[in-house]
């Protein structure tokens, strides 16, 4: 009768890898199955971006030497990839009950148990390669960890004329709104820029829900004008929001609008008691992707209560969050947890984009090598402890999303988020912030 | 009074565009009402970088009153937005 790790047929590596490539494309995550991938040749990632290039041989007199050129607006990048793993451990009791013979209940839970600890595990991953793409398409970078726990942000330059926040009463939704005037200038733009044309815009249903409820595109619409009547209730409508995307895409000949809700939730434990009615900083174990004016929920684990609070700042050098006001009760250190849900398209944007200029993609995820074998992607590997006997499966992943096309991606704040208005400022303090690319 | 703002990111009001980085300032002429809604609503977009200390008398336009009309006198008063809290006594008082 078996009695090593070694002999549990779901805990070799080849079926643990197994059970990754089985989650490798989750259908929800839209942004990483946008564009391709290759390898890089080392985590040192050298790209080379574009902007505009479209230009034209000048004429030269007969039998004089031809003028020498060279492409315009190209520009060198470098970063370091970034590198992101955890390992989760299942212990003897867990692992007794997977070969437990007679028992074909326990058996077949703990099979299951494994296999969505594991799909848990990836998805995590794959969240983050989700989350670098939507920070490069709407915030133009991110920061992230480097060797020696340094912090490091990549800029990917997206001018800033292709990055406009509607001011004023210019906001969707407002009196003074022009939302088709606003997306015409937004493909004009892209145009006589880099050459590209639109097919693709991406919001979440929040914006979805100005464009539907906007006068002029409602009016437009309707079925005595250019549409048939059938933004709303016609099937195909969006979960949240009744309208469908798609009739509102053929009205501003765009392709294809993506209205995509898709969440990424950060929890962190609390590390210093929180007194209730008096305290407005809460000391957390990891502050990195909290964002301020985002909502924070303060759990009691003991009792199952909660309390939600907006951050007004968040502190990453001191791993702190400061929120609008005190919380009612008290919660205790190493005990009770906060955690935030946040969508990966901010509620307040919409990004245009031309996914390809002159047949080539504007970005590409560069897989980096890592580990002492060089791998590249999503990997697993497993660890055996000895007492208390157990088991450690880790995945891990490293890479970095790049952007070809700078001017490709026109991105319009169209509105202040409820959040935001909590008026305060940021405090983002670390003195080992350094910016990687040229 | 403020006398410089500089614009934080990309704003875009209609066809009208400040891009980042550029400084509006008082002299060049009065700011746009949106910049001035920006200020107002402090989302981060605009910062206001010089305000002046005071009003000096020079940068208030002169008010010429005839005091030989009472009423006159008593509209402009009225509509202005001062407050007098006694009696416009010398005001009222007729050409001898």
């Amino acid at each position: 009768m078996p009695r090593g790790k070694a002999d549990i047929p779901e805990l070799r590596l080849e079926v643990l890898q197994n059970f990754i490539t089985q989650f490798m494309s989750p259908p929800d995550l839209m942004l990483m199955n946008l564009f391709g991938s290759s390898p890089s040749p080392s985590s040192t990632v050298k790209w080379e971006s574009m902007r505009g290039g479209r230009g034209m041989t000048p004429f030269v007199a007969p039998g004089s030497p031809s003028p020498r050129t060279a492409p315009f607006g190209i520009a060198q990048h470098i970063a370091e990839a970034a590198y992101w793993k955890e390992k989760m451990y299942f212990d003897e009791e867990f692992l007794n009950n997977l070969r437990k013979e007679g028992t074909e209940g326990e058996y077949l839970d703990s099979k299951t148990r494994l296999a969505r600890e594991l799909a848990g595990l990836v998805n995590r991953s794959n969240r983050r390669k989700e989350w670098m793409f939507a920070q490069m398409i709407f915030n133009n970078g991110f920061n992230y960890m480097r060797k020696g726990g340094y912090m490091s942000s990549v800029d990917y330059q997206i001018p800033s004329d292709h990055r406009v926040t509607l001011a004023g009463n210019a906001r969707w939704g407002e009196t003074a709104a022009n939302i088709i005037g606003d997306i015409r200038d937004a493909k004009r733009k892209v145009k006589e820029d880099c050459g590209g044309k639109i097919n693709y815009a991406i919001c979440n249903s929040t914006v979805l829900a100005m464009l539907a409820d906007d006068d002029t595109i409602r009016e437009l619409l309707q079925k005595n004008m250019f549409g048939e009547g059938n933004l709303f209730g016609s099937g195909g409508g969006n979960d949240f929001v009744e309208a469908n995307a798609n009739v509102i895409a053929r009205l501003l000949d765009i392709p294809n609008i993506a209205v995509y809700d898709e969440m990424y939730e950060i929890k962190s434990w609390i590390t210093s008691t929180l007194s209730g009615g008096s305290s407005t900083w809460v000391s957390v174990q990891d502050a990195s992707d909290f964002t301020a004016f985002e909502t924070v929920r303060i759990h009691n684990n003991t009792t199952g209560a909660y309390e939600d609070r907006v951050i007004l700042s968040v502190d990453t050098f001191t791993n702190q969050l400061q929120i609008e006001y005190p919380t009612d009760n008290s919660y205790k250190a190493g005990l009770d947890s906060v955690a935030m849900r946040k969508y990966f398209v901010p509620d307040n944007k919409i990004v245009f984009m031309s996914t390809s200029i002159d047949g080539e993609a504007i970005a590409e995820y560069k897989q980096a090598p890592f580990g002492l074998g060089r791998q590249y992607g999503l990997q697993t590997d497993k660890h055996e402890e000895w007492d208390p006997e157990g088991i450690f499966i880790r995945v891990r992943d490293k890479g970095l999303p790049i952007l070809y096309h700078r001017d490709a991606i026109y991105s319009i704040e169209v509105a202040t988020t409820a959040a935001a208005s909590a008026t305060s400022t940021t405090t983002t303090s670390s003195s080992t912030t350094t910016t990687t690319t040229a | 009074m403020i006398e410089k703002i500089e614009i934080k990111k990309t704003l875009k009001a209609g066809k009208n565009i400040w891009e980042e980085g550029t400084i509006l300032d008082r002299k060049d002429g009065p700011f746009p009402s949106d910049i001035l809604e920006e200020v107002r609503l402090n989302r981060g977009t605009v910062e206001v970088i010089e305000r002046s200390e005071g009003i000096s008398i020079g940068d208030i336009p002169k008010i010429v009153v005839d005091n030989s009309n009472p009423t006159k006198v008593s509209n402009i008063i009225t509509n202005s937005n001062v407050e007098i809290k006694s009696q416009p006594v010398v005001l009222r008082r007729r050409k001898l």
